[in-house]
């Protein structure tokens, strides 16, 4: 099934941009990142993690802004399915990326073993209102004419994320204090963007660009830890 | 002010090329800074791009608004982008040129001459203020270009590829140009240019600022690996040799080892004149070096050392006050042996 590009608006065009160069960044770095890969640390797990997660949603997101009013019968379910996968993607990248952090700040990769399952418990819930969500809708919807809407409840998405994302800034801190006004200024962003730009679609470019800004971080670090990887 | 649907998506893209820019700049201010011209360099590309999106987004802003002050306004700052745009080419063959030949005195040579089509086109940017002759801007604060717009953008263009063709070319003659990708820039930049010029949307600067997150990480990647006393790689590029080894991605057939005991720059000096393009020269510290050769048998093995004992032997000559030593060996992977544990045993 293609999308019919004839009823794809400005601000669901835009969004689909914006998804596209969140897919070349994320793409360009799993190629780039590689080598870093295969020394097999946590952090390094974590981190290609977040790279696959947010490549997910990238690409789940530019599909259902391309699909949106569209008039093929099948267009509406493969929304619901793709913003499903989306917003997991989304909490999941939350989880993944405060452990990332505290891996980093704390380099104890014994404590997120043992407690791993603690921090992901209200990721858990969320993928559990997600999940209730494709049968009952309550936290977004798509009609019959295939337009996307907002559910009464659409604000629980973000409970989870939030509170990775307070829970991460003191570890950010410790790592690097730039990192903090940089998290601060994407926050801004993403929630600016949202308010003034409400149909484009932010967070995976969001999320590509703090990933690379992550990675440029550690890769200034003198050594990069390789005398531990060769 | 009330956006038009497209010019809200342009300035959207314009401000996602901005927080790429800033998070670039405020985190680069960590880089090496042995090599400060290649920072310079990319600084100022930075800063083009960070004008170029500035002045885009305020002229999307300003479409259809109908301020009186409008189109005056909206020319001079499509005028500073255009300008940014040229400098931002410029800096660009300005960089790859550097990246090619490692040499400030190269620069200082080229840089007059490869300004002066950029000079002309500046001119032509300032005539235009007062003459309309490369674009005008229509009561809608809409820009309407003239042809000889496009031979400006062409310009443009032709310093974009003319630097892409030339670390091809270098490295396709051996040049040391391992980390630096073009393919990674070139991508981001050319989809962003044509998302330009096919939809009503502005892509030019995000699809820059992605180029230059790439080529950011080549530049860190060139700096890690990178011997300032002798040009050449360090031994941490041998550490990454040996990984790529164990993940199959790189071969090795021949190890030879150079060691003095005089200053490590001359004899690197005088081994970059010898050793085939091909070879990864690196410096382990001290006065020893390592050459690493994918190809040649033994006779060409010990053609290379002769070579080398003969340069050193002229230098010697021609320098008696400061003769060096050197010492040679060489190894040959045998053609059953495994390439990680041919490099960890012999260097």
């Amino acid at each position: 099934m293609l999308p019919d590009l004839s009823v794809v608006s400005h601000l669901n065009a835009g969004t689909v941009i914006v998804d596209g160069a969140a897919v070349l960044i994320l793409v360009g770095m799993i190629i780039h990142t590689s080598l870093y890969r295969s020394r097999g640390r946590l952090d390094d797990k974590l981190f290609f993690a977040m790279l696959i997660t947010d490549l997910v949603a990238a690409v789940c997101d530019g599909c259902n802004y391309l699909l949106e009013n569209s008039t093929d019968p099948p267009a509406a379910r493969l929304i619901m399915i793709g913003d499903t996968v989306f917003s997991a993607a989304f909490v999941l990248f939350s989880l993944l990326f405060a452990l990332f952090v505290y891996y980093r700040a704390h380099h104890d990769s014994e404590r997120i073993r043992k407690n791993w399952l603690y921090y992901a418990l209200p990721a858990f819930l969320s993928f559990a209102m997600i999940l209730g969500n494709l049968f009952a809708g309550y936290m977004f919807y798509v009609d019959e004419n295939t337009v996307y809407h907002y559910g009464d409840w659409y604000d629980l998405i973000f409970v989870a994320p939030a509170l990775y994302g307070v829970l991460c800034i003191v570890n950010i801190w410790r790592i690097d204090k730039r990192l903090v006004f940089l998290f601060l200024v994407m926050i801004a962003i993403r929630i600016g963007g949202g308010i003034f730009a409400r149909g484009i679609s932010t967070t995976p470019i969001v999320f590509a660009v703090w990933l690379a800004f992550i990675h440029i971080l550690t890769m200034n670090h003198p050594f990069y830890g390789e005398e531990e990887s060769v | 002010m009330i956006l038009a649907e497209e010019a809200v998506v342009s300035v959207y893209l314009e401000v996602m090329a901005l927080l790429i820019m800033l998070g670039l700049i405020l985190l680069s201010r960590r880089i090496d800074l042995r090599r400060k011209l290649d920072s310079r360099v990319f600084l100022i590309m930075c800063l083009c791009v960070v004008a170029d999106g500035l002045c885009s987004a305020f002229c999307y802003a300003m479409h259809y608004q109908n301020y009186p002050w409008g189109p005056t306004a909206v020319l001079i700052v499509r005028t500073l982008q255009e300008a940014a745009i040229l400098l931002l080419v410029y800096h660009w063959s300005l960089f790859t040129n550097h990246k090619i030949h490692h040499s400030r005195e190269h620069i200082d040579r080229i840089y007059p001459y490869l300004f002066i089509p950029i000079s002309a086109c500046m001119l032509f940017l300032v005539v235009n203020l007062f003459t309309g002759i490369l674009f005008t801007i229509s009561a809608d604060d809409l820009c309407e270009a003239t042809p000889l717009y496009y031979v400006m953008t062409a310009v443009e263009v032709f310093y974009f590829l003319q630097a892409v063709g030339m670390v091809l070319y270098y490295r396709r003659k051996g040049a040391r140009l391992h980390f630096f990708h073009v393919t990674p820039v070139i991508i981001p930049t050319v989809i962003g240019a044509l998302v330009n010029i096919l939809t009503p949307y502005s892509a030019a600067a995000l699809g820059c600022a992605i180029g230059l997150i790439f080529l950011y990480f080549s530049m860190i990647a060139d700096w890690r690996f990178d011997d300032p006393e002798t040009e050449q790689y360090n031994r941490e590029y041998l550490l990454c040799v040996r990984a790529l080894a164990r993940d199959g991605r790189r071969d090795c057939r021949n190890i030879l080892i150079f060691e003095t005991d005089a200053d490590p720059a001359v004899l690197a000096e005088l081994l970059t004149h010898e050793i085939p393009r091909d070879g990864d020269l690196i410096h382990m510290g001290g006065g020893r070096f390592v050459l690493l050769l994918d190809q040649g048998d033994r006779s060409a093995l010990e053609l290379l050392e002769l070579l080398v004992a003969e340069a050193v032997d002229e230098y010697n000559e021609a320098h008696p006050q400061e003769e060096i030593s050197l010492k040679t060996e060489h190894h040959i992977r045998r053609a059953d042996e495994n390439v990680t544990a041919f490099l960890e045993a012999n260097t």
